[in-house]
């Protein structure tokens, strides 16, 4: 931060800051959830969020105005994550698809009516849980799953942000959705809220 | 595209063309696989949607952040 004040006039950096304050700081929750959602821990989520608003507002020279200031954040975020946090983080067990697909090759179709069932106990489920079944997605199946069912970004929003075509958009969302399905279904199976039979773990082996 | 992704496009409402949309309705109305598909698909967007779309920064958080930017742009 102390390059800016070296370079910037002290009227050019209040320009700046009330210009930021107006396009930027408004994200600042939709940026804190994603943080949260993709760290799984609230200390990683805090120290992300004030390192990519230090960083945005250094670089705030660099974002054309006119154009998505939140798809600007979370590019930096992203980078960050990738860059700083992955490395010293230790990943967590990963879910395979091969085995989400096992599960639902073995599944069947009169199984299907149940299905409300499993709505009720995924709703049983408590936010630690899905939480921890959400960080245990391979990150590119997270990233997606994040922006589009807790942030509402469309496909195209997406593309732009990860810097991904629309249809592998489209792919990694419909694969997270059933690894993140199965995880829970194993979750609810342990604690008791569904009584099927059936389990991922179980049809792996 | 992939059927079962036209399944996800369906839920997502990125299925523009009315037809499409209509033919998607039809086979989860009529395939009881198909409606597993849309069922998971929908389960899950509507679960993480209720559950984490309104979380807030901490205040403090907040803050800091802010008086770290503006204590810079004052100096």
């Amino acid at each position: 931060m102390q390059e800016i004040t070296k370079t910037l006039s002290d009227k050019e950096l209040q320009l700046r800051y009330s210009e930021f304050e107006k396009e930027a700081v408004p994200h600042m929750d939709a940026l804190y959830n994603f943080a949260l959602r993709m760290t799984g821990d609230e200390d990683d989520a805090d120290d992300l969020v004030q390192e990519t608003f230090l960083k945005a507002f250094r670089f705030f020279d660099k974002f054309e105005k006119g154009t998505n200031c939140k798809a600007w954040l979370f590019r930096i975020l992203k980078n960050s994550f990738i860059n700083d946090y992955r490395k010293t983080s230790k990943e967590p067990n990963k879910v395979d698809y091969d085995d989400v697909q096992n599960f639902y090759e073995t599944i069947k179709a009169d199984e299907v009516e149940t299905q409300h069932y499993e709505e009720d106990a995924f709703a049983n489920l408590l936010d630690d849980d899905i939480s921890k079944a959400l960080t245990e997605l391979p990150e590119d199946f997270r990233t997606v799953i994040i922006l589009s069912d807790i942030e509402g970004f469309t496909y195209d929003e997406i593309s732009e942000f990860v810097d991904i075509p629309v249809g592998t958009v489209r792919s990694r969302l419909h694969r997270a959705r059933k690894m993140l399905y199965v995880q829970l279904f194993d979750y609810a199976k342990d604690k008791g809220f569904v009584k099927k039979s059936i389990s991922s773990k179980k049809l792996n082996k | 595209m992939d059927l079962l992704e036209e399944i996800t496009c369906y839920v997502d409402g990125e299925l523009k063309d009315e037809n499409n949309c209509c033919r998607i309705q039809q086979l989860i109305a009529d395939d009881c696989m198909m409606r597993n598909e849309y069922l998971v698909q929908k389960c899950i967007k509507d679960l993480l949607g209720k559950r984490f779309s309104s979380s807030q920064i901490p205040s403090g958080l907040r803050e800091k952040i802010l008086l770290h930017i503006s204590s810079n742009s004052n100096n």
